[in-house]
């Protein structure tokens, strides 16, 4: 038995971690929480160096994280390394951080009442939700990007390197919408995140089956489609994530170790396509999606700025694009692929995070992932086809911010050799889109 | 077996053929199966004899115009009037004595149930089972290319068919054919509606001697079709089971399990068996064996064994 078994056991504990704010301090009714606790979602890989900073005995891991609280405090993530979500609840405060590079997720709601949970499911699936037109809008035209924001109004994601408090505010009557108010929120800088990975220590765990998609059953594969953006709460980007969903389930370790060729599965944002790939999905997007493009330039802009300080700062070597899939695209493209083996009850680790490992990957971008579907493919399971039924069959909500007719459809289908893989995802994400406004419990607004 | 004539609204009488378990055993539910297109309930007494063991009430239900109904073989009154007439069936057994109801059917029998469940809702529905529904009003779910197959490709996604595959020379004798001239003219002229437009294969002689009937007007047609078929079956709130066989004639064998993926509800209680080696017809020998199965695990407690020749493509999350 390796000694992190005992420790995977104890995170098990906690991934359906579920807190509720007006509920707090005095009747506590939380899943596996409980308070004056630290709880880490993830694993360490510099634990006995922080032992001997903090001379306290290897193997206990809970008084580790409460003497490295003590210590750091809000600082914490600046000292531990490795991949995890740590949150720590007392009489007066909660406080969530995350490791420089988590892949790990953490969503919170602070509309009508402070909610943390692992899972965006369980904040989309059980309170009232409306949908981010600006997060779809970004979703369809850029990809998944690392950010705050989720398709969710009011449902934030917790970045990597941040670190959240919230203080509860003790003139206020509890249960109170404003029972918790934020204090204090802090970022570790690009520069910070890739040097607080520098580590080597990775728990033991088998590789992941490599991508190869020359032999596999796509109507399996679009069969998986509609489960898999139920489980997640939120639209599929990418047939390769239900490829990569169906290795998962299939593998037998608890532990698995990310290949490379999971991470070049993503959605490259070259530079050139950056400002075109608005046009290119333009004309499917009704005036409500529309609207939003301000958001979406907005965006763009600050991107390219922070591209343009951090590039004079540093002199780096890297292009805009390689930028951006540094820290934006690889981080997003990595917290999708944990989420799916968390689904699992599986913990992904990432052999990837290391500097000149990450860099490799991030010079790659001229490899463009292949895409999955063909034309020839049957009507009943081809993405293409059946993006298009949408028209006749897709639910109101659907209809309503996209303009799905056959003659505009067709020609996107027809233009789908440049990039071959663009399509395919459109339609991945209107398919899963339509079934989540369909089946969301929550009914998306 | 016992068989009660029911009056339906507009004074027809309708056969049922009623399974009762043996005297002093439980009822667990009532069971209303409703034929395929053509034939009558004599055909589905093996799947009665099978559910009635497992302590469910069977009703063969004929469909009006068919077996021993009442109605002009070949046609109805109106488009939806076979939804009524369940739905008049239903009632009379429900004040007789209420029971949990599962509803289902095969082939086209299929298709009215789900018409029956678009019209009137599940309230008095415990369940629901299709095996083999002949969905064909659009492409997606058939096996095989028809000859007017790219043309409404053509029509409902304004690019070419990439691909054709047309049904092999001994399939072609087992699928009914449409004259697309007589459809389209009573589709322009409602008082053309009750003449033939669509003939199931098969020698007048043997369809006489076994009760079948071999012509389907618009009407009856039209009665017996569910166009958008994706929206009938999310809207599908209560325990159900799709049966088919693996080398049915009419459904792609990914029909089945793309519909319970995609088109019903994640939470719902579903199952799709796929049953090896059968066809549209003898997927009644294989349903004989996983709807007793089925109706027990629910209803009952379990009391049959996995049948070797199936297996599970999709079940309850």
């Amino acid at each position: 038995m390796s000694k992190y078994d005992d420790k995977y056991a104890k995170q098990a504990c906690v991934l359906r971690m579920y807190v509720t704010a007006p509920q707090l301090p005095n009747h506590l009714e939380l899943q596996g929480f409980e308070q004056e606790q630290c709880y880490i979602k993830g694993y360490l890989t510099n634990e006995e160096l922080i032992c001997e900073q903090l001379n306290i005995e290897t193997g206990n891991q809970q008084s580790l994280l409460n003497a490295a609280l003590k210590r750091w405090g809000v600082e914490v993530n600046k000292h531990l390394c490795g991949d995890y979500v740590l949150v720590w609840l007392n009489d007066e405060q909660l406080l969530v951080t995350s490791s420089a590079r988590s892949s790990f997720t953490l969503y919170y709601q602070e509309h009508n009442g402070l909610v943390v949970a692992t899972e965006l499911s369980h904040l989309s699936q059980k309170r009232e939700t409306r949908l981010n037109k600006a997060q779809l809008l970004q979703l369809l035209t850029l990809g998944p990007i690392a950010g705050k924001h989720t398709c969710f109004e009011h449902i934030n994601q917790l970045q990597s390197g941040e670190t959240l408090l919230w203080q509860l505010q003790q003139t206020l009557k509890l249960g109170s919408k404003e029972a918790f108010k934020q204090s204090y929120q802090a970022k570790l800088s690009h520069a910070e995140q890739l040097i607080l990975v520098q580590d080597n220590n990775f728990p033991i765990a088998e590789p992941i089956t490599p991508r190869v998609i020359d032999d596999i059953d796509l109507t399996e594969l679009f069969n998986q489609l509609p489960l898999l953006a139920h489980r997640l709460g939120e639209p599929v980007i990418d047939i390769a994530l239900a490829h990569f969903d169906s290795l998962v389930q299939a593998s037998k370790t608890e532990t698995l170790l990310l290949d490379e060729s999971w991470l070049s599965a993503r959605n490259i944002i070259s530079e050139q396509c950056f400002h075109l790939r608005f046009s290119r999905c333009k004309s499917i997007l009704k005036r409500p999606l529309l609207k939003q493009r301000e958001q979406l330039t907005k965006l763009q802009q600050q991107l390219t700025t922070d591209f343009s300080a951090e590039h004079n700062e540093q002199c780096s070597v890297l292009s805009f694009s390689q930028w951006l899939d540094l820290h934006y695209v690889i981080p997003a493209w990595c917290q999708i692929l944990q989420r799916i083996c968390q689904h699992h009850g599986k913990t992904l680790i990432n052999p990837y995070a290391r500097p000149e490992q990450i860099m490799k990957l991030v010079r790659q971008t001229d490899n463009q992932p292949k895409a999955y579907f063909s034309l020839q493919q049957i009507s009943l399971a081809n993405v293409y086809d059946a993006m298009q039924r949408l028209f006749h069959l897709g639910e109101a909500k659907t209809l309503k911010l996209f303009n799905l007719n056959p003659a505009i459809t067709a020609r996107l289908i027809r233009q789908q050799t440049d990039p071959p893989q663009k399509v395919e995802q459109l339609s991945v994400i209107l398919l899963t889109f339509d079934y989540l406004t369909r089946f969301h419990p929550a009914h998306l607004n | 077996m016992n068989t009660v004539m029911i009056s339906a609204r507009d004074g027809a009488q309708l056969a049922c053929h009623c399974y009762f378990p043996e005297t002093g055993s439980n009822t667990y539910g009532r069971l209303l199966f409703l034929h395929g297109g053509s034939f009558n309930s004599r055909r589905y007494a093996n799947i009665a004899k099978a559910c009635v063991k497992t302590g469910f009430e069977v009703v063969l239900c004929d469909l009006r115009g068919h077996g021993s109904s009442e109605g002009t073989p070949g046609t109805c009154d109106y488009v939806g009037q076979l939804e009524d007439d369940i739905s008049d069936t239903i009632s009379w057994f429900e004040q007789k004595q209420p029971l949990p109801l599962i509803l289902g059917g095969h082939s086209s029998g299929s298709v009215v149930c789900l018409r029956y469940i678009v019209k009137y809702g599940q309230d008095k529905l415990s369940g629901c089972y299709f095996i083999a529904p002949a969905i064909s009003n659009t492409l997606e779910p058939l096996r095989f290319d028809g000859p007017t197959s790219k043309r409404s490709f053509l029509m409902n996604y304004w690019r070419k068919k990439p691909s054709f595959h047309p049904a092999p020379k001994p399939t072609l004798k087992h699928i009914p054919k449409m004259n697309n001239g007589k459809f389209l003219l009573a589709l322009a002229l409602p008082l053309l509606r009750h003449r033939t437009v669509m003939s199931f294969p098969g020698s007048a002689k043997m369809a006489a001697l076994e009760g079948r009937v071999l012509n389907y007007s618009f009407n009856l047609m039209a009665s017996v079709s569910i166009p958008k078929y994706s929206k009938a079956f999310r809207q599908i709130n209560v325990p159900i089971a799709l049966i088919c066989g693996e080398l049915d004639e009419i459904l792609h064998p990914s029909f089945l399990t793309t519909v319970a993926q995609w088109h019903l509800s994640p939470t719902l209680d579903k199952e799709v068996h796929m049953l090896a080696k059968l066809n549209h017809m003898s997927i009644l020998s294989g349903a004989a064996r996983v709807l007793p199965q089925w109706l027990a695990q629910r209803w009952t407690k379990p009391v049959m064994t996995q049948a070797q020749d199936e297996y599970l493509v999709g079940q309850t999350e």
